[in-house]
C-alpha cells in the first residue's frame, strides 16, 4: 500500500469535519489519491463491524448445515426432538416420515463439522457388519443413510433409558444389584467379541438402562468404525472419547483388543460399586491423564467403600489390570467370576491376585510414546495422524473398503459346524485370519503387512512365539520392501521381532534386528530421542544375553546417561536403567563400578518406594551380589540375608526372584567356608526350583552348579563330578554348548578332576573351557582369569612348574590391575606362583610371595588363610626350615586345614616325616572329614 | 504438549516451517471444539470463531505454561485455520456440483446446501489482494477478525509496537471495506 496514502490516512482519520476537509487540501493534492483517500476515509466508518460480520455470516451457515431442528426431514424421517450429543455427532429422536412404521428411531449423526474425512461407502460397509450384532441387550443398528447434504447417519434402535450409573443411584441398588445388572452387559461385550467386534469406547454413558430394568450397549463398533481412516502410521491413533475409562494401551495409541473392553468392563463396574471412576482426571493435561492411566494404580475399592473388599475387589483390580494379557481372558470370564461372587462361590481373581502381585515378570509398562499420539488420543482427535493427509486420495478409501471385506468375510465364514453355541474362540478366528491375511490381502501389501504386524503382536501377547514370530517376520520382509528400510513402521516390526527372538533367546538373530534399528533411529531421530533409546536398550539387553557385556555396558551407560537427561534421575524407566546397567556390569566383572551403580540404586529405591518394595528388596540383593562376587563375603551377607527375609515376606517362598535371593546368600555363605549351611541352603533352593521351573531350567541348571562347586569343598569329589556331567549334558542342550554357564560348568569339572588327581583330563577339560570363556568372555573376564589359575595349578601337579609360572604371572599382572591386589582370586594366584617358583627352587621369591599371601588373607576367608599357611609351610619343607614348617602347618590346621590325602602325598612335606608334630597333625586331620579350603571360583549367577 | 509447545516456539523465534507442521494440529483442534460447540448450540444461534480458538489454546497447550508470545502465536495460525475453514466451506456452497475440485482441506461427503453467496468468499479475494501488496496488513486483519486477537497480541505476534498494529488494521479495514462495497 502506498505509504504516502497511509500516513495521510493516518492523520485525516483523526480529525473531523472541516479539519478533514483542510488538511486533506492542503496536503493531497493528487486528486488520484484524494479521491482514494476520501473512500478510505468514507468505508472507515463500522469497518470493523462490517467485516466481523462476514465472519459469523461465514460461520453460521456451517452450524446451519449440521443441525437439524423438530420437524426438519431427514432422508425417511423426520426429526422430533433432540436426543443429545454423542462424541461424534448430534443425536435426534425420529420418526419414519411416511408413517410406515410406528418405531421411533434414533438417528445418529457421524459428522459433525465441516472436513471430516469420511466416506459413505466405508459405512455402508460397516453398518453390515453392526447390523449383525442382534442381541437383547445391544442397541440394534437399523440402517445407514446419508442426508441431502451428504452428511452421513446411522439409524438405530432407540433406546428410552438412563446410563447404567445414575439408574443404580436412582434405584437405590445395592452393590449385589449393581453386579447383577452388569451381567447381560457383558452378555452383550461377550457376544460382539466373538464376532471380532471390540467397542472400544464402554462407559456409563454408552449402556442405557430402561424402565423395564434391561440394560442396552450403545455405539457398539462405532468408535472402530471411525478409527479406519486408512492411511496408517505406526501409532494407529485410536479414538478416545472418555479417557475416565480407557485403557493403558488406547493411552499410548497402540493396538485395541478385546481385552480394552475388559478394561473398561472393569472401570464401569468400578464406577457403579464403588461411586467414583478409576483415575480421577479432571483437570490433568493429556501427558498427565495418559500417565496416570498407564503408571497409577486405582485406588483399592475397599478405600472407597469397605464393604467392597474381597472378592468384588480382587474382581476389579484383576480387570483394571495395566497389562492387557493379565486380565480376565474373556469377558466371559469375568462375568463367571461376578456370578461365583454372588453365589459366594470361589473366584478366579482372588488367587490370581496373589500370583500376579508377586511376579516379577509385571513390567509397568511406561508412557514411553510420543506427545502427539497422546495428545491425539486423549483430546478424540478424530482420526489424529491422518491429519497430515487432510485429502482422502481414491486410493486409501479403497484400502479401507479392503479391509473392512476382508474382516467381514472373516467372521460371515462362520459355518454351522463352528458354531457351538456362543463358544466359538477368538483365538480359532485368529488362527484362520491369520492364514487368510496372505490370499486376503494380496493385491493390498500394505494393509497386509499391517495386519501381520498387528497379529503377530497378538500371538506373542498370547505366548504363542513361533506363530508371533513368523508373522512378525512377514510384516517386517513387506514393509522393508514397499515402505524402505528406514520407515517408522518397518523399524517398529523390526523391534518386536527382535523382542520375541529375544523371548525365544535367539540373541545373535535379535542382535542383527536391533543394530539395524539403532543405526537408523540415531541417525533419523538423534540420539536422545525415546525411540531411539528403546532401540538402545533392546541392544544392551541382547547382547547381554549373549554374555558380550563390555559392549552391553557401554551401551547401557550411554541409554542410562541419555534417559537421566531426558525423563530426569528419577524416573521409573531410569531406575529400570540402572538395575540393568548394575546387573551388566556384575556380568562383566566390573565390580567396583556395579557396586557404585546398586549402592545409587539402593538408596533412590529406598527413598521413592520405601523399603518393602519388591524393587527395593531386588536392589538390596543385587548389592548383596556385587559385594559377594568382590569376596567381601562378610558384608554382603548381612544384606543377602536381609534380602531374603523381606523377599519370602514380600513375595513368597516360591517366587523366582525370592529363590534368586536364598541362592546369593548360599553362595556367600560358601565363599566364607559355611560349607554344610550353604550346602543345606542349595539343596532346599534346588528342590524349590525344579518344583517350580522344571528340570532344565537356567535357574535349576545354576543352582546344581553351585551345588556341586559345594561338594567340592567338601571334597565329595564323586558326587560333584557325577552332578557336574548332568549339568554339562542337560546344560548343553538347553543352553548351548557356548554359553557362559555352560563353559564355567565345564572349567569347574576340569578343576574337580584335577582335585582328584586326574591332571591330564582335567588338563584337557580346562583348555578346552578356557578357550571358549575366553572368546566368550574376553581375556580380562575374572572368570577367565580364574580358570587360568586352576589350569596352573594343574600344571604344578603335573610338575610342568615353569609353564605353570608363566601362565600364573600372566594371569596375575592382569588380576592385580583389574580386580586388585587384595581381591581373593589376585591372592590365589599369587600362591599359585608362589608354589611354581618354590617347585623350581627359587625360595626367597616363593617366600616373599606367599608370606604377601598370608598376610592379606589374614583378614580373609578362613578356608584361603589355611591353605595359604599350608602353602607356606610347603615352601619351609623344601628349604628345609623345618621348625618353620611344623609352626605353618600348625598354623594351617588352626585356620582348618585337614587334607589328609594331600598332606600324605605331599612331596614337599615329605622331610617332615619323621617329626612327631608331623605325625600328630596327621592323625588328627584323619579323625575329622576332609575339608579343603579353595581359591575362589567362579561362581554361578 | 511439547509437540505444540516446540512449534510454537520454532515460529516464535522466526522458523516459518513450523507453521505446516502446526496447521494440522491445529486444525483437528477447531474441528473438535466446533463438534462440541455444536453440541451446546442450537440453530439461530451464532457461532463465535475467536471463542472456538481461545478453547482451541486452553486444551492444546499446556495451562501450566501459559507463554504469552507462544499463545500468541498459537492464535496467529490458529486464525489462519479458520479463515480457510469458513472460505472453504462457503465457496462449496456457491458450487453447482460435488468435488469440484478447489478445496484441499474437505473430503466430498458434506456438500453445503446451496445458498446465497457468502461474504466471506469476497473478502477472503480481497485479503489475498492485500497480501500480495501488503502482506503485513493482510496478516493483521486475519488476525483480528479470524483470531479474534487483540491488538496487544497481535503486537506480541508480530513483534510490532501495538500503536503500529492499530493504525495499519484501521485503514487495511477500510480498504477491505472498500473493496467489498464497490
Amino acid at each position: 500500500m502506498n505509504p504516502e496514502l497511509e500516513k495521510l490516512f493516518d492523520r485525516a482519520v483523526s480529525l473531523q469535519g472541516t479539519e478533514r476537509q483542510e488538511f486533506i487540501a492542503r496536503h493531497c493534492p493528487d486528486p488520484a489519491m484524494r479521491r482514494e483517500l476520501e473512500m478510505l476515509l468514507e468505508s472507515d466508518h463500522g469497518a470493523g463491524t462490517f467485516l466481523q460480520g462476514a465472519v459469523i455470516e461465514a460461520a453460521s451457515a456451517v452450524l446451519e448445515d449440521l443441525v437439524f431442528s423438530p420437524g426438519q426431514r431427514i432422508r425417511h424421517y423426520r426429526v422430533l426432538s433432540v436426543i443429545g450429543r454423542g462424541g461424534m455427532g448430534m443425536v435426534y429422536l425420529a420418526e419414519r416420515a411416511d408413517g410406515k412404521f410406528e418405531q421411533r428411531v434414533a438417528l445418529k449423526m457421524l459428522q459433525s463439522g465441516p472436513g471430516q474425512p469420511f466416506v459413505a461407502e466405508q459405512l455402508q460397509q460397516e453398518c453390515r457388519i453392526l447390523a449383525s450384532l442382534e442381541h437383547p441387550n445391544i442397541a440394534r443398528v437399523l440402517d445407514s443413510d446419508v442426508t441431502e447434504n451428504g452428511l452421513p447417519f446411522f439409524v438405530m434402535e432407540y433406546v428410552d433409558g438412563q446410563p447404567i450409573d445414575r439408574y443404580c443411584d436412582d434405584h437405590n441398588l445395592s452393590v449385589r444389584d449393581r453386579l447383577r445388572l452388569l451381567l447381560p452387559v457383558c452378555d452383550a461385550v461377550q457376544f460382539a467379541h466373538q464376532k471380532l467386534i471390540v467397542h472400544r469406547d464402554l462407559k456409563p454413558d454408552n449402556i442405557l438402562v430402561t424402565r423395564q430394568g434391561v440394560p442396552k450397549l450403545l455405539d457398539f463398533g462405532i468408535a472402530k468404525i471411525l478409527s479406519q481412516v486408512p492411511g496408517s502410521t505406526q501409532n494407529t491413533a485410536t479414538r478416545i472419547l472418555t479417557p475416565e475409562y480407557a485403557s493403558p494401551e488406547q493411552a499410548r495409541g497402540e493396538p485395541v483388543t478385546t481385552a480394552t473392553d475388559i478394561y473398561s468392563l472393569g472401570g464401569v463396574l468400578y464406577k457403579l460399586v464403588a461411586g467414583k471412576t478409576p483415575h480421577q482426571l479432571a483437570d490433568k493435561s493429556p501427558l498427565a491423564m495418559a500417565q496416570a492411566i498407564c503408571e497409577e494404580e486405582p485406588r483399592k475399592p475397599s478405600q472407597l467403600r469397605p464393604e467392597l473388599a474381597g472378592d468384588v475387589e480382587h474382581i476389579l483390580l484383576m480387570a483394571l489390570r495395566k497389562e492387557p494379557q493379565y486380565r480376565y481372558r474373556s469377558v466371559d470370564q469375568l462375568a463367571s467370576d461376578i456370578r461365583n461372587s454372588l453365589e459366594q462361590k470361589p473366584v478366579i481373581a482372588r488367587a490370581d491376585t496373589l500370583w500376579y502381585r508377586s511376579s516379577k515378570y509385571i513390567r509397568r509398562h511406561l508412557l514411553a510414546v510420543s506427545m502427539t499420539a497422546a495428545m491425539v488420543v486423549l483430546l478424540g482427535i478424530f482420526a489424529g495422524l491422518q491429519a497430515v493427509q487432510l485429502r482422502q486420495t481414491r486410493r486409501e478409501r479403497d484400502r479401507a473398503n479392503r479391509i473392512t471385506d476382508f474382516m467381514t468375510g472373516m467372521f460371515k465364514v462362520s459355518d454351522p459346524s463352528q458354531a457351538r453355541g456362543n463358544s466359538v474362540p477368538a483365538r480359532e478366528i485368529l488362527d484362520k485370519a491369520s492364514s487368510q491375511i496372505q490370499s486376503g490381502l494380496a493385491k493390498d501389501p500394505e494393509a497386509q503387512a499391517q495386519m501381520m504386524h498387528v497379529m503377530g503382536v497378538v500371538y506373542y501377547n498370547l505366548g504363542l512365539y513361533p506363530r508371533g514370530e513368523s508373522l512378525m517376520s512377514r510384516a517386517v520382509d513387506i514393509r522393508r520392501r514397499l515402505l524402505g528400510p528406514e520407515h517408522p513402521d518397518t523399524l517398529q516390526s523390526m523391534s518386536e521381532l527382535g523382542k520375541i527372538l529375544g523371548v525365544e533367546s535367539r540373541w545373535p538373530e535379535e542382535e542383527k534386528l536391533d543394530r539395524e534399528v539403532l543405526a537408523v533411529r540415531r541417525r533419523v531421530l538423534g540420539p536422545q530421542n525415546q525411540a531411539t533409546l528403546d532401540a538402545m536398550l533392546n541392544l544392551a539387553r541382547c547382547l547381554n544375553g549373549e554374555g558380550r557385556y563390555r559392549e552391553a555396558a557401554k551401551l547401557q551407560r550411554e541409554a542410562l546417561e541419555s534417559l537421566r537427561r531426558v525423563l530426569g534421575s528419577t524416573h521409573p524407566e531410569t531406575l529400570n536403567a540402572m538395575r540393568v546397567l548394575g546387573r551388566i556390569l556384575t556380568d562383566a566383572g566390573e565390580y567396583p563400578e556395579a557396586e557404585q551403580v546398586s549402592r545409587e540404586l539402593l538408596d533412590l529405591r529406598r527413598r521413592l518406594q520405601g523399603p518393602d518394595h519388591p524393587d527395593t528388596v531386588m536392589a538390596l540383593s543385587n548389592l548383596g551380589w556385587v559385594l559377594c562376587r568382590e569376596t567381601r563375603f562378610a558384608e554382603a551377607e548381612g544384606l543377602l540375608r536381609e534380602a531374603a527375609v523381606s523377599g519370602q515376606r514380600v513375595l513368597g517362598p516360591e517366587h523366582p526372584v525370592e529363590i534368586g535371593m536364598t541362592t546369593r546368600l548360599a553362595i556367600d555363605l560358601l565363599g566364607e567356608g559355611r560349607d554344610e549351611e550353604a550346602e543345606q541352603l542349595q539343596r532346599e533352593t534346588l528342590a524349590l526350583r525344579l518344583r517350580v521351573e522344571g528340570p532344565a531350567s537356567y535357574g535349576v541348571i545354576s543352582t546344581e552348579q553351585n551345588l556341586a562347586i559345594t561338594l567340592v569343598d567338601e571334597g565329595r569329589y564323586a558326587e560333584a563330578e557325577m552332578l557336574l556331567n548332568k549339568v554339562l549334558t542337560t546344560g548343553r542342550q538347553a543352553l548351548g554348548a557356548e554359553y557362559p554357564l555352560v563353559l564355567q560348568s565345564a572349567a569347574i569339572l576340569g578343576w574337580t578332576m584335577g582335585k582328584e588327581g586326574r591332571t591330564p583330563e582335567a588338563e584337557k577339560d580346562l583348555r578346552e573351557a578356557l578357550d571358549a570363556l575366553r572368546r566368550v568372555d574376553g581375556v580380562e573376564h575374572p572368570d577367565v582369569l580364574g580358570a587360568q589359575t586352576y589350569l596352573a595349578s594343574t600344571l604344578i601337579r603335573q610338575g610342568r612348574y615353569s609353564e605353570a609360572e608363566e601362565l600364573a604371572r600372566k594371569t596375575l599382572e592382569i588380576q592385580q590391575r583389574v580386580l586388585g591386589p587384595r581381591h581373593a582370586d589376585t591372592l590365589a594366584t599369587l600362591q599359585c606362583l608362589g608354589i611354581a617358583l618354590a617347585h623350581q627352587h627359587r625360595y626367597e621369591e616363593a617366600r616373599k610371595l606367599l608370606n604377601e599371601g598370608v598376610n592379606s588373607l589374614s583378614s580373609g576367608p578362613e578356608a584361603s588363610l589355611a591353605l595359604a599357611w599350608y602353602n607356606f609351610a610347603g615352601v619351609d619343607a623344601a628349604t628345609n626350615n623345618r621348625e618353620a614348617a611344623i609352626q605353618h602347618l600348625q598354623q594351617a590346621f588352626q585356620h582348618g586345614y585337614q587334607n589328609l590325602a594331600h598332606m600324605r602325598t605331599d612331596d614337599d612335606l615329605r622331610s617332615l616325616g619323621g617329626d612327631p608334630r608331623f605325625k600328630a597333625l596327621l592323625t588328627a586331620a584323619q579323625e575329622q572329614t576332609v575339608r579343603v579350603g579353595s581359591p575362589t571360583l567362579p561362581q554361578a549367577r | 504438549m511439547p509437540e505444540v509447545t516446540q512449534l510454537l516456539k520454532r515460529l516464535g523465534s522466526g522458523d516459518k516451517t513450523a507453521l505446516n507442521e502446526i496447521i494440522p494440529l491445529v486444525y483437528l483442534e477447531l474441528r473438535q471444539i466446533a463438534r462440541g460447540y455444536l453440541r451446546h448450540e442450537s440453530a439461530g444461534h451464532t457461532l463465535q470463531p475467536t471463542a472456538l480458538i481461545h478453547e482451541a489454546y486452553l486444551r492444546m497447550v499446556q495451562q501450566s505454561q501459559p507463554n504469552y508470545s507462544s499463545r500468541a502465536h498459537f492464535y496467529g495460525v490458529a486464525a489462519r485455520i479458520m479463515r480457510q475453514i469458513l472460505v472453504d466451506y462457503a465457496r462449496r456452497r456457491q458450487a453447482k456440483k460435488r468435488g469440484d475440485g478447489k478445496d484441499i482441506l474437505f473430503s466430498e461427503t458434506l456438500q453445503p446446501s446451496s445458498g446465497r453467496p457468502l461474504k466471506v468468499v469476497a473478502l477472503d479475494h480481497a485479503l489475498e489482494q492485500l497480501a500480495s501488496v501488503d502482506h503485513r496488513k493482510s496478516a493483521l486483519v486475519e488476525m483480528r477478525f479470524f483470531g479474534g486477537m487483540t491488538a496487544e497480541e497481535i503486537a506480541e505476534c508480530e513483534g510490532i509496537p501495538v500503536h503500529t498494529v492499530r493504525r495499519e488494521l484501521r485503514i487495511a479495514q477500510a480498504w477491505l471495506r472498500k473493496e467489498l462495497t464497490q
